[in-house]
């Protein structure tokens, strides 16, 4: 166990040498030049510019700005945010658990209705319930999150007024900033208003949690379905019937159990691309999380921003496969000894 | 009454193709304490058939007969809830591979308990204690730490006792082993069907034997079936069946086995031909295009009927050699021309 952390914890070295060479790479590929941005459109005393250059550091050689940022880094000093001049650690705290919030809600929406669905399509395997079902997943899946977005906003916000049509919480509701968890924090509050402060931050979370978990719902329907199917034909599953147990605890106890091990792989992968939904999601909902304030930042070539900003997301995406590699081992007993 | 009475009883499969009935007109009884063999090559139906007193065929699958009846209740028309009663409580079963009937994501002690905790009224204490009793009576040395094993980490033959154990956990009445030894190696085949048979005798259990192997058959039943094509086409106490086989078939069964007249180098004769394609069943006898006897009156439809002794006409001249065999009556075969006397070796 403790083996296997260490190597992980060495197989990520490289990944970050990687990463910050595309992150630091691929933004000044694109054209466009911060201090243009921060001086404004009428443009700038060509000394000033040069002055402004020097104070950030741009008017050395891209390989001595690229150690410079390693250099950082390895003090664990994420630099400071161009635009806002606060350091970006701060303004990253501010915004995670924004994002996060949404991501774990998202990921449940999806499991909580994936999983069921892609037993119960397992079950009715080539009926009319199967068709539908996997259907609906399929088109899910091909939605673009953006349109799809803006769909439910004009549907269930604008049209039937059900829930608010962006923001993280009603503005009438002052929560203090304890976890930046808003779910946890409105719980948190003194005072009687507390649940319906817990009413409005849940009521802002259903359409954006809906818009980023239906591809993973989808993707999760499908594994569920196809690795049920791949189970129930199993010889122990007539064992399990043979034992005379009953049909519930057939599939949940034995037939799901082992369906689950493929199922925790594939979900921990789309947890990627829960970031980059977060990225679309919460620019259409103007949910204040990392994906927004990655968007911003390029917008506005926030070159450390940008850096660390992805530096900070791959490694949460890479310490979830962690997790996720690690659930594995605890769901399939044949490689807990492994590790 | 009989434990299991099954009349006429018929699997027909819903395909693509058509309908297909692999397995028809099969009539038997199972006494209680009875051991029954059941022989055939592959694809003659032995395990569907079994599949079917457990209830166990894919939904596809369509089970008719005369008389399916389980201690007087037929299983024909039962409910899940019924069914669960019945499986693994009265009637357990044994499976081909164990390696793979195991849940691999489960424990030992896990899937014996699970059995007990559903069926018995037993506290976790007890359950425990029972598991602990039931690894070691088939055999499993240091149970208390195979306890905690999963199926990965026992060998074949291991995982097959632990399979055994799952079985006799609530003490059935019968207990179906299908080709239990077919995935074993040789030496441990033997006292695996040791082990099913000694633990048969002690708890006055019915098992039904099914294998494709005759050896194995006329060591460890008392009686066997022998099957073809989806029907019985001989049944009868194994010692006479061994030595007198009144079938064509029963007899390329036996000779096709190495025994002790067979002289080395010399390849072991076999079954010329398949078994027929279920789709085009041939008329009359279904051994015919095999047969080596075969006339044109196999072609008429035959039945499985009470068989006669020819040579018991000679009983009281070879009366020594003759005491063995039990009442001719229970013997039966399918057959319009059966062979007469000993074993041809």
């Amino acid at each position: 166990m403790f083996k296997y952390c260490i190597n992980k914890v060495l197989e990520l070295i490289p990944t970050f040498v990687g990463i910050s060479i595309l992150a630091f790479g691929l933004i000044r590929l694109v054209p466009g030049d911060p201090i243009m941005l921060l001086l404004g459109e009428r443009g700038a005393d060509p000394e000033v510019y040069r002055e402004m250059q020097a104070s950030l550091g741009l008017n050395k050689s891209l390989p001595t700005q690229y150690i410079g940022l390693i250099k950082n880094l390895a003090r664990a000093d994420l630099g400071t945010s161009i635009i806002s001049k606060r350091p970006v650690w701060d303004e990253f705290k501010d915004r995670f658990p924004a994002t996060v919030e949404l991501g774990m809600c998202g990921m449940i929406f999806a499991i909580v209705i994936g999983i069921p669905f892609g037993i119960i399509a397992a079950l009715k395997r080539n009926g009319p319930l199967d068709y539908f079902l996997m259907g609906t997943s399929l088109i899910g899946f091909s939605m673009p999150i953006f349109w799809w977005g803006l769909i439910l906003i004009l549907f269930f916000s604008i049209h039937l007024g059900l829930t608010p049509v962006s923001g993280r919480i009603a503005i009438e509701f002052d929560v203090p900033i304890k976890t930046g968890f808003l779910l946890i924090d409105t719980l948190l509050i003194q005072g009687h208003d507390k649940y319906a402060a817990f009413l409005s931050a849940l009521k802002h979370l259903i359409l954006p949690s809906i818009a980023l978990g239906t591809i993973p719902l989808a993707i999760t329907a499908r594994m569920t379905r196809s690795s049920m199917l791949e189970v129930l034909g199993e010889d122990y599953i007539r064992t399990a019937k043979a034992k005379g147990l009953p049909r519930r605890q057939i599939i949940l106890n034995h037939a799901l159990r082992n369906a689950l091990i493929p199922i925790i792989t594939v979900v921990g992968l789309t947890f990627g691309s829960i970031i980059t939904g977060a990225i679309l999601t919460e620019t259409i909902f103007s949910w204040p999380g990392i994906g927004k304030w990655m968007v911003s930042s390029i917008t506005a070539r926030d070159y450390p921003v940008i850096q660390s900003g992805i530096m900070i997301i791959a490694t949460c995406v890479i310490l979830v496969n962690m997790v996720v590699d690690l659930l594995c081992a605890w769901a399939n007993p044949k490689l807990r000894g492994k590790y | 009454m009989a434990l299991i009475e099954v009349e006429n009883l018929a699997i027909t499969f819903k395909t693509q193709k058509g309908e297909i009935t692999p397995v028809r007109g099969i009539t038997f009884n199972l006494e209680e304490g009875e051991s029954l063999g059941v022989v055939g090559e592959s694809g003659s139906g032995k395990s569907l058939t079994n599949l079917a007193i457990m209830g166990l065929l894919p939904p596809n699958a369509i089970v008719t007969a005369d008389k399916l009846l389980f201690n007087g209740q037929d299983l024909l028309n039962l409910s899940d809830f019924s069914w669960q009663k019945i499986r693994g409580e009265k009637m357990a079963m044994i499976f081909q591979d164990a390696m793979t009937a195991l849940n691999p994501c489960y424990n030992v002690e896990f899937q014996i308990q699970e059995t007990l905790k559903i069926h018995t009224s037993l506290n976790r204490k007890e359950r425990l204690e029972r598991c602990i009793h039931l690894l070691d009576l088939v055999g499993i040395a240091d149970p208390n730490s195979r306890l905690k094993s999963f199926p990965h980490e026992l060998s074949g033959g291991m995982a097959q006792r632990v399979m055994i154990a799952i079985a006799l956990a609530c003490n059935p009445k019968v207990l179906i082993a299908d080709e239990p030894t077919t995935a074993l190696d040789v030496t441990i085949q033997d006292q695996i069907l040791k082990l099913i048979t000694e633990i048969q005798e002690k708890n006055k259990m019915a098992l039904i034997l099914v294998t494709h192997d005759i050896g194995v058959v006329s060591e460890f039943s008392k009686n066997i079936q022998v099957m073809y094509a989806g029907e019985i086409v001989e049944k009868g106490p194994t010692k006479e069946i061994i030595k007198y086989p009144r079938h064509p078939y029963t007899q390329g069964l036996l000779n096709s086995r190495p025994g002790h007249s067979v002289i080395f180098r010399e390849r072991l004769p076999s079954i010329s031909g398949l078994v027929p394609d279920m789709r085009q069943r041939p008329l009359g006898c279904q051994f015919r295009p095999r047969c080596t006897f075969a006339s044109e009156n196999c072609e008429r439809p035959i039945e499985l009927y009470p068989s006669q002794f020819a040579f018991e006409k000679n009983r009281s001249e070879h009366n020594s050699t003759m005491m063995s065999i039990t009442t001719p009556s229970v013997r039966q075969i399918r057959c319009i021309h059966p062979l007469e006397g000993e074993r041809n070796a």
